[in-house]
């Protein structure tokens, strides 16, 4: 029982979190195609209006949306060189310190993104040169932090109940 | 610290963090150098400015809402960079025939104690001023509308309508990318105001500019309502009377920074400033002020009073001209 | 309580978390963010935290990084550096260090065209790691040379560092470019110097090869050849103004591509993999910097670095007594928090100082750009050693920046020369 939760959840936040990554990657693509299809517009004088201000959208994207997937695969710098000199039972202990405290820093990150999204919305802030709102990509800013913060809640579920095949 | 008694002495004093973006050797920075000696002297140090130049805790882009959250009392932003917010701030930024700093300075001012932005509803104005309207600089000589088809030209965003307008191709880049760009010939000129030539001496690789006033870029100071709002009314007076003062003193430094940069060009760099014929400053007029009575009317059409704010940017600038 | 000494609280529990294997990004969001909270307020937290997050990451200055990452992720996956590394082998590999030699030239030939020392760092980390693992070259070295050379990337033009310091101290970008040039190539000799002693003392630390007969060298050159277009490409278009320093990323990302597809490497599957790994490294570096800028607002908010300017700007003492102790906090700066915020902060304390001293401001302006990019890999904060301890997890922290401190001796000979001789830097320009 305890096991088919958390294979349900590892499941999800791995589909969740690797689609995100996905499109994060899509988007990494398409930022090069932009700058190199301005440059060379610009060679004949016709540069991409705006690409300065895109560019900078699909960077927030690419790097937003592969939070979850850079936890679930490790990626975050951490230091364990004292951590590996603790008795087990405490570095147990410290591990879910850790996870929920980053968990809860997370999921409260994702909800202000939303309302910081909210604000820029009622500012009625456009962008710099395009002049159109920008607002809706803070949202999907929000939605790779809640990924992001679901992986990490998966880890820590999986530390909770003692997750065996770890 | 206990606010009971902060503001009665110089022991205690009332502390106001004020921020910006940019660094501190830039002019709203050195106007608020100016304006924390000021008010610290005038209130006997009963108030201490601390400041918070070169974007170390607000930028450009979060100035007015950290402002609003209290991250600290006062902040000094502009308006130009935010478009949409600030929309009858919008018309007087386009191209209008400013002289200079200090008239578009003193213009801006009053136009903002006349029109208090909506936005700023929830902030007390503590000054307002401008930079000098923006001129074209270009590494070719440009003395015809002709002369400008299809070069590349670095703007900063707000200018983009106006450049697309004259018929150039706007190129959008971060000030810091440049110097580089202009000197591989990735742009080959900017629109911005004339300081830039010796502050980052830029003129190494624009050795022309057109003597054709352009847009401005406005600045706004603000407080914190609440914190304004528990000021002693004599400090509050202080800072009050300090408004327009502030706007004519940076309009003033401003240009004389500029005309500093200007003969230090001439002088060191053979730097050329070419004057319009009457028929092609008339052509240039021609193409760029349907920029701002199409952006008039549209707020119009939206309820908000830009045709009398238009109506009165003119007035204020043949007033402060004289 | 006093504003320094929450700051130093701050630090201290910034160390914890860290020490408690928090991951290095998240620690410095979280004291930065109630570092924040309790100095000023929640409301205020939550403003700079937000609104931070979102102007940093959709910054176009910051896009350079997955860029560069991506290039080389493509030249890793498709094996184009593995043939330019068995051809660097065949000629280097039976020199004492020769590879972690061949790692600091090929650095400082990427900081060529690269403005960033992390995107430096991560570029030459999965290009240059896993080859020198298989030849079982010493860890430490290995990752304190990729961790080093990458610091080369802001000193050597163009750099994100100088043009900064350009605009903040009313210099000639293209000056200071110009100047930083010949310090950057003897910083690169001192590296290579380091290499070679290490190695000499020492051999187990970068083992011998073979030494490999004239014609299997001759044969083995056509292995550079992607590489030499490529970099030919990349650095031939930014001299020839075809794009600025920022776009040369996508073209050399698009030109490893290209390459890639004609040597018939070039897989779905590949690029796939190159882009879920650049996806997941450009996070880690992105992330951390970010947290570096949060943490900082915390520092600047309770006027530590200010207090810290002051106090040397009413120092009564000899000019180079002043130079030393500004150039001190600079490295002492560099090592705790992100070396751009720092210096954003400081420059304007510091730069009247040392100019009424009568100190060239060019030579300055080198002179921080050289000590700041040192603090890159000085421990406990130094983005590159992180950046490396990212793309090599198996390494550990420790061992990094045993590695990478060994190259703070270069940076001090540098410091020593250029004090001595200014005008090494003052001469170009002249
Ligand atoms: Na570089
Ligand atoms: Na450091």
């Amino acid at each position: 029982m305890k096991n088919r939760i958390v294979d349900r959840l590892d499941r999800t936040s791995y589909l969740l979190n690797h689609g995100l990554a996905f499109l994060a990657g899509s988007c990494l693509l398409l930022m090069m195609a932009l700058v190199v299809g301005n440059a060379v517009m610009r060679f004949f004088g016709a540069p991409i209006l705006g690409t300065t201000e895109i560019v900078g959208w699909l960077t927030a994207l690419s790097i937003a949306l592969g939070l979850g997937y850079t936890q679930i695969t490790r990626g975050y710098v951490e230091i364990n060189a004292l951590v590996e000199r603790f008795p087990p039972l405490l570095k147990k202990i410290l591990h879910k310190a850790v996870l929920v405290t980053s968990m809860l820093f997370f999921a409260l990150v994702s909800w202000q993104l939303v309302l910081y999204g909210l604000t820029v919305k009622q500012n009625g802030n456009l962008s710099e040169t395009l002049w159109i709102p920008f607002y809706p990509l803070i949202f999907l800013i929000a939605l790779g932090f809640a990924g992001l913060t679901f992986a990490i809640f998966v880890d820590f579920f999986k530390q909770l109940v003692g997750d065996a095949r770890k | 610290g206990d606010n009971q008694q902060a503001g009665t002495d110089a022991d205690n004093p009332i502390v106001l963090k004020y921020a910006f973006f940019a660094p501190a050797n830039t002019f709203p920075a050195q106007q608020m150098e100016k304006w924390k000696e000021e008010v610290e002297n005038r209130t006997n140090n009963r108030v201490k400015v601390e400041l918070f130049p070169g974007g170390t805790i607000l930028t450009d882009k979060n100035m007015y809402d950290g402002v609003k959250n209290g991250v600290v009392e006062m902040g000094l932003s502009s308006t130009t960079y935010e478009p949409g917010r600030f929309p009858l701030l919008g018309i007087s930024d386009l191209p209008s025939g400013y002289p200079n700093a200090t008239v578009a300075s003193k213009v801006v001012y009053d136009l903002i104690q006349e029109y208090p932005p909506e936005a700023f509803q929830d902030f007390k104005i503590i000054t307002a001023f401008a930079t000098e309207p923006n001129y074209l600089m270009t590494n070719f000589p440009v003395s015809t509308l002709q002369g400008l088809q299809g070069k590349r030209i670095r703007i900063s965003s707000s200018v983009t309508p106006v450049l697309t307008q004259l018929g150039a191709s706007p190129i959008s880049m971060s000030m810091a990318e440049v110097p580089q760009s202009l000197q591989t010939g990735i742009v080959e000129g900017i629109v911005t105001s004339r300081e830039v030539l010796k502050d980052l001496k830029l003129v190494e690789n624009l050795s022309y500019g057109v003597d054709y006033p352009l847009s401005i870029v406005t600045f706004v100071a603000v407080m914190n309502k609440n914190v304004w709002d528990s000021l002693p009314s004599d400090i509050q007076q202080v800072i009050d009377e300090l408004g327009q003062e502030m706007a004519i003193w940076t309009g003033e430094y401003k240009d004389s920074h500029v005309a500093e940069s200007l003969d230090w060009s001439k002088n060191n760099h053979a730097f050329e400033l070419i004057r319009l014929s009457q028929d092609e400053i008339e052509a240039w007029n021609q193409v760029l002020q349907p920029l701002q009575d199409e952006y008039v009317a549209d707020l119009q059409s939206k309820g908000l009073p830009a045709e009398a704010y238009q109506e009165r940017l003119y007035e204020l600038i043949s007033q402060y001209s004289q | 309580m006093s504003l320094v000494t929450v700051s130093l609280l701050g630090l201290g529990a910034l160390f914890l978390l860290m020490m408690l294997r928090m991951p290095i990004a998240f620690a410095m969001f979280i004291v930065g963010f109630v570092g924040l909270l309790v100095v000023v307020s929640p409301a205020a937290a939550f403003t700079v935290l937000t609104s931070d997050l979102w102007n940093q990451l959709s910054s176009y200055t910051l896009s350079v990084i997955p860029l560069y990452i991506l290039m080389g992720e493509i030249l890793f996956r498709t094996g184009v550096t593995r043939s330019l590394f068995e051809t660097a082998y065949t000629w280097m590999g039976h020199l004492k260090g020769g590879m972690a030699a061949a790692v600091v030239m090929a650095s400082a030939g990427f900081a060529a065209i690269c403005g960033s020392n992390s995107a430096s760092a991560a570029a030459m980390c999965t290009i240059a790691l896993p080859e020198l693992k298989k030849i079982k070259y010493n860890d430490s070295l290995s990752t304190g040379a990729v961790a080093a050379g990458g610091t080369l990337g802001i000193i050597i033009p163009p750099s994100t560092v100088l043009i900064i310091i350009a605009l903040q101290t009313e210099q000639s970008v293209r000056q200071l470019f110009v100047a930083s040039v010949i310090p950057g190539i003897l910083l690169m000799l001192l590296f290579l110097g380091t290499v070679f002693y290490l190695c000499h003392r020492n051999p187990s630390m970068g083992p011998t090869g073979p030494k490999a007969t004239l014609q299997e060298r001759l044969a083995s050159l056509p292995g550079l050849l992607p590489t030499l277009l490529l970099f030919t490409f990349v650095i031939g278009g930014l001299f020839l103004g075809w794009f600025t320093p920022t776009e040369s990323g996508a073209f050399g990302a698009l030109g490893a591509m290209i390459i890639a597809m004609a040597m018939k490497s070039l897989t779905l599957d590949n690029l796939r993999e190159a882009l879920y790994s650049t996806i997941k490294s450009s996070t880690m570096v992105i992330t951390l910097i970010i947290g570096a800028l949060l943490f900082g607002r915390f520092l600047a908010i309770t006027r530590l670095p200010y207090e810290i300017a002051e106090f040397v700007n009413t120092l009564d003492v000899m000019p180079f007594v002043v130079l030393a102790v500004i150039l001190a906090i600079y490295l002492i700066g560099g090592s705790l928090m992100d070396a751009l915020g720092f210096l954003i902060i400081s420059i304007p304390i510091f730069y009247p100082t040392i100019i009424s001293l009568g100190y060239d401001p060019l030579w300055f302006a080198v002179v921080l750009c050289i000590v700041t990019s040192a603090g890159a890999i000085t421990p406990p904060v130094g983005v590159n050693a992180f950046v490396v301890k990212g793309l090599a997890p198996a390494v550990p922290m420790m061992s990094i920046f045993k590695g990478s401190s060994i190259f703070l001796v270069s940076y001090l000979i540098l410091l020593a020369i250029l004090i001595a001789f200014p005008q090494i830097v003052t001469f170009a320009v002249k």
